[in-house]
């Protein structure tokens, strides 16, 4: 299935930057050492034109005295993941930033500086995820910090930062009318937005740490669903393929096939949800009520299919929980069939309210290049005339089995943000179809197997808001390392570009028009923040 | 401006209304939908192997010198039924319950509590006496060591092995 | 003849106090009808207001006592101005509408300025949204109301000439307009747009001053009905006591209506909304004046 020439590329990249590498199933894993790493990066950034995922830091003292650090990038077309991976020093732990040449690798940096205590050089450094008053020599992620140990907080007072030059509006991050805890200083000349900074982390749960610490292999499928309230099976999802990929387990075609059909009315729920919002956000109230009635239907189908509503709870290492029998299916088809046909009657009218229309027309605008600097994620980078999606260019669970159209537009407004997810709960509608349609016999679920130590896996999973990636170091009856990365993490630093010379009244739905899940994003420590601290956007988007 | 706007009227005629008067009609829960749990105090053997696949800890066995009781709180209940899953000897029913406000917290709890045995070398409190019979019917090979805490079966072992060595190197002097 | 107006003007205005309030009820069983939702029941905003007075106050702003001071002034002037309208409705002279007029121009600023009394950044931005399009649309409401008591006082529909019905029809549409942009529903209910940026002074007031502040807004909604409906009837119907039944027939299916329109609308942008609801308006008004202009002198 892989391309030959495509691999020996990065074989022969790493054999010239004085490292190794080598292939396993769709990954290709390189060692290099630090010093090369910023070129490393660039080649493979800029030159062979790959998305850049996420970065993540690894305590490896335990097993050989080192830190490292991984950087994720996917080669989309030629259906590859790359893991470019440098050892540090275990004392002193130092890494070059390429964030000079991967704008995008600003945040995990930062993440990785918080929580493994890895510095870099060639960048400014800020705290991004823990909150101030956090002691600055503990390391949450660090083997040896217990993952129940929490310092005593300490309440400082909030500090805005105020401009003379133009007026502030603060905007969460706990606001009446808010959803989550995020943090948005909006800087307005008038009616207009001239800048923007984010503040987010708020609720970081400590996700990852309880994972490595405190339970086992089948019982993260669980944690993991529940790092996001709205697409959660995504998460477990990803979390499974990757132990099964590390392990090299052979999971029933069927339970493949359940999961990707679950995974499909889980893109449905989330984007009527988005639009229903997103008509709520324009005042056009009956466009919410009534795309929810609409949802609602979906809502029961996964109850139907998995026995919840939300957090379906059905995914485990090796297969699936829950089968699809002959009446859920015939069920299901029918449930489908009503729900295309009524979501396509209303979508029309809601589309065009006058006010909808003009208001999302136009506004929030992300141009082609920043998408691709930025490496944003799912609708928000194919409105802007990217052309990528993980389901069709790095095919898991059922995928390869179905044909389907990626939406794509070029405008990169509002507009085209909505009606990228228009487009796609049609074509995930024919997708369940075409799925329950060849449904393979068989078992759905893996019993016997072991899961080897030491070895790692790489997955990504296209959530209905983008790409979703889990990298999974496996250990003994639990993983040693896992990171998670959720798609909104990657799309906040666009709404920079969108918001800015944008008017004020369009800042909230420009913000829900990248459908933003902040609970995603802020996962990794167990505190509560009590200031907001200043961080300079322009350090985000160079 | 097109008259597109208006067939809002026409769709919201045609689907009538769709929301209901809960609580006052029957939820719309589906058969399959996963609920509250039961656990059945009489064939409960207070194995543990709930407690090990919990994922949030919302069974948790707590022990006393008498007593093990395995305890339930609906709290901390992620409702997916893994514990049904692994139960040994089916003890745990899945119902369709989930209205389960309340105003007392106790009312969260359910407690299973078992009698405990002792070791018969040591004296020290070991499995509950369910488990015990239950191994027993299981496997009658380990009837034997069913009374005796792991810690005195590894004792009885290391001795036994020890004494065969000691056999042994006696035997080649 | 005057001693009767009296007597049946006293119960009417007790009538008009609590219309509104119902008529708000039965506007929010339609949007949930055409929402396909069972809704509240229809004696849900007395329920909501009856709540909100008898809740424990949390005096959390200094200016509270201004807060209470203006809201009531526009109550009161809103009343009055009730009144006057009632007596243009049976009588048909103009210079009770005018009276009615000034009385709800003093209603509407006093309603409206009440957010800027509120030391909130989300009430001010609120507030201040408002106030520009209320300058906006009340000159316009006037201007038009006012065009269409002198025309209906003619009452030019008996001539035959054409071009006063355009100039009539065209003042009417403006007044509508007018009417329902000043009755704060979607696309124009400023005060509440934009929830996450500034949610204005529903957030800011709880108790007994949230309750006079809605009842304000519902009272103003009921007048700038009255306010067009009276002259129209006048104007096709005719000045008498049971031109002001068949007005007071008319307020429900005016309300709903409104409330109608308001479902199948989206909200229009908050900087927008005032610079387009002016060039419309001027248009409008010109172009009317022009033709009456016109067909004076020709």
């Amino acid at each position: 299935m892989l391309n030959l020439e495509e691999t020996t590329k990065y074989i022969e990249l790493a054999s010239k930057s004085g490292g190794q590498a080598k292939i396993e199933g769709d990954t290709v894993f390189i060692t290099i050492p630090p010093d090369r790493l910023v070129d490393v990066a660039d080649t493979i950034f800029n030159k062979y034109n790959t998305s850049f995922r996420v970065c993540a830091g690894v305590d490896e003292r335990p097993l050989n005295g080192h830190f490292s650090l991984v950087h994720l990038f996917t080669d989309d077309k030629a259906g590859l993941y790359v893991a470019v991976k440098t050892y540090l020093s275990g004392e002193s732990p130092v890494a070059p930033s390429i964030t000079s040449v991967v704008p995008a690798a600003d945040w995990c940096e930062m993440e990785a500086r918080d929580l493994l205590g890895i510095e870099f050089t060639g960048r400014e450094t800020y705290r991004l995820v823990l909150p101030p008053w956090w002691p600055s020599n503990l390391y949450p992620l660090r083997k040896e910090t217990p993952y129940n140990y929490r310092p005593e907080p300490r309440l400082e007072s909030e500090k805005l930062g105020y401009s003379r030059e133009y007026g502030v509006i603060p905007l969460g991050p706990y606001h009446p009318a808010l959803h989550e805890p995020e943090y948005f200083e909006l800087y307005v000349e008038g009616e207009r937005v001239v800048d923007v900074k984010y503040r987010g982390f708020h609720v970081h749960r400590g996700v990852e740490k309880l994972a490595e610490s405190r339970m086992s292999y089948q019982q993260v499928n669980f944690l993991a669903e529940r790092i996001c309230g709205i697409c959660g099976f995504v998460h477990s999802t990803c979390y499974a393929l990757a132990v099964e990929k590390a392990a090299k387990l052979d999971v029933p075609e069927r339970a493949q096939f359940i999961r990707s059909i679950v995974l499909e009315v889980e893109r449905i729920h989330s984007h009527l949800l988005l639009l229903g919002v997103a008509f709520h956000l324009l005042g056009y109230d009956a466009g919410f009520m009534h795309i929810w009635r609409i949802r609602e239907r979906v809502m029961q189908l996964a109850e139907l299919l998995t026995g919840s509503r939300k957090t379906y709870g059905i995914n485990l290492v090796g297969g699936v929980r829950r089968d699809v029998n002959e009446e859920k299916k015939q069920k299901t088809l029918e449930a489908l069939r009503e729900l295309g046909r009524e979501f396509k009657n209303f979508i029309e009218v809601a589309i065009s309210v006058p006010q909808v229309k003009k208001r999302l027309t136009g506004s929030g605008v992300l141009p082609r290049e920043e998408a691709v600097k930025l490496s944003v994620e799912g609708p928000v980078a194919r409105a802007s005339g990217v052309n990528k999606d993980a389901r069709r260019d790095l095919p898991y669970a059922a995928y390869k089995y179905v044909s389907f159209k990626v939406p794509v537009y070029t405008e990169g407004d509002n507009l085209a943000r909505v009606l990228v997810r228009v487009d796609e709960v049609f074509e995930s509608i024919s997708i369940i179809e075409q799925l329950l349609d060849k449904l393979p016999g068989g078992s759905i679920l893996l019993t016997d197997f072991e899961i080897p130590e030491g070895r790692v896996g790489v997955q990504v999973v296209e959530a209905p808001r983008g790409g979703d990636i889990h990298y999974v170091v496996t250990g003994k009856g639990a993983p040693y390392r896992w990171r998670v990365r959720a798609p909104t993490y990657a799309n906040i630093p666009a709404l920079r570009v969108m918001l800015r010379d944008q008017p004020l009244a369009d800042a909230p739905i420009t913000i829900a028009s990248i459908d933003p899940c902040f609970s995603c994003t802020d996962r990794v420590v167990v505190v509560r923040d009590g200031r907001i601290e200043e961080i300079k956007l322009t350090q985000l988007v160079k | 401006m097109s008259h597109k706007p208006l067939k809002l009227i026409i769709i919201a005629g045609s689907k009538g209304r769709v929301t209901v008067k809960y609580p006052y009609q029957e939820p719309l829960i589906t058969p399959e939908f996963r609920g509250e749990i039961e656990i059945d105090p009489a064939k409960c053997i207070g194995c543990g192997a709930c407690v090990k696949a919990c994922p949030p800890n919302a069974l948790e066995l707590l022990e006393s010198e008498k007593e093990v009781i395995l305890r339930y709180f609906v709290g901390r209940c992620i409702f997916c039924w893994r514990c049904i899953d692994v139960c040994p000897v089916n003890a745990i029913k899945g119902t369709r319950n989930f209205e389960l406000a309340t105003d007392k917290h106790t009312d969260l709890y359910t407690l299973v509590v078992h009698t405990r045995t002792t070791c018969e070398i040591c004296g020290k409190p070991f499995e509950t006496t369910r488990m015990q019979r239950y191994i027993a019917e299981k496997s009658p090979v380990t009837e034997e060591y069913a009374s005796i805490c792991p810690d005195c079966r590894k004792r009885l072992l290391a001795e036994a092995v020890s004494a065969r060595r000691v056999g042994i190197s006696e035997h080649k002097e | 003849m005057e001693q009767l107006l009296v007597y049946t003007l006293t119960p009417l205005i007790v009538l008009y106090a609590i219309i509104p309030v119902i008529l708000d009820g039965v506007e929010r069983k339609l949007k949930a009808a055409l929402q396909s939702r069972i809704g509240p029941p229809v004696t849900q905003t007395i329920y909501d207001l009856l709540k909100l007075v008898l809740v424990k106050e949390i005096k959390t702003q200094p200016t509270i006592l201004y807060v209470y001071l203006s809201l009531t002034s526009s109550i009161v002037t809103g009343l009055a101005s009730l009144y006057y309208i009632t007596l243009y409705a049976l009588r048909g002279d103009q210079v009770d509408m005018f009276y009615a007029l000034a009385l709800f121009a003093i209603t509407t600023s006093t309603h409206t300025v009440t957010p800027l009394i509120v030391p909130n950044p989300y009430s001010f931005i609120g507030g201040i949204r408002e106030v520009v399009l209320g300058v906006v649309n009340e000159a316009a409401l006037i201007t038009s109301i006012s065009l269409y008591t002198i025309m209906a006082q003619r009452s030019v529909l008996k001539s035959t000439q054409w071009v006063t019905i355009i100039a009539v029809a065209l003042v009417a549409l403006t007044a509508f307009i007018a009417s329902y942009v000043a009755s704060s529903r979607v696309p124009f209910d400023i005060a509440e747009a934009e929830p996450e940026v500034a949610s204005g002074i529903f957030v800011e007031f709880s108790g007994s001053v949230l309750a006079l502040n809605i009842y304000s807004l519902l009272l103003r909604r009921l007048i700038v009905k009255l306010l067009v409906l009276a002259p129209t009837v006048g104007l096709l119907y005719g000045f008498s006591l049971t031109g002001l039944l068949v007005v007071l027939l008319l307020l429900p299916a005016t309300w709903v209506t409104y409330a109608t329109v308001a479902v199948i609308l989206g909200r229009s942008r908050v900087d927008v909304a005032p610079l387009t609801l002016a060039k419309i308006y001027i248009a409008l008004i010109l172009i009317s004046i022009t033709v009456l202009l016109v067909q004076a002198y020709a």
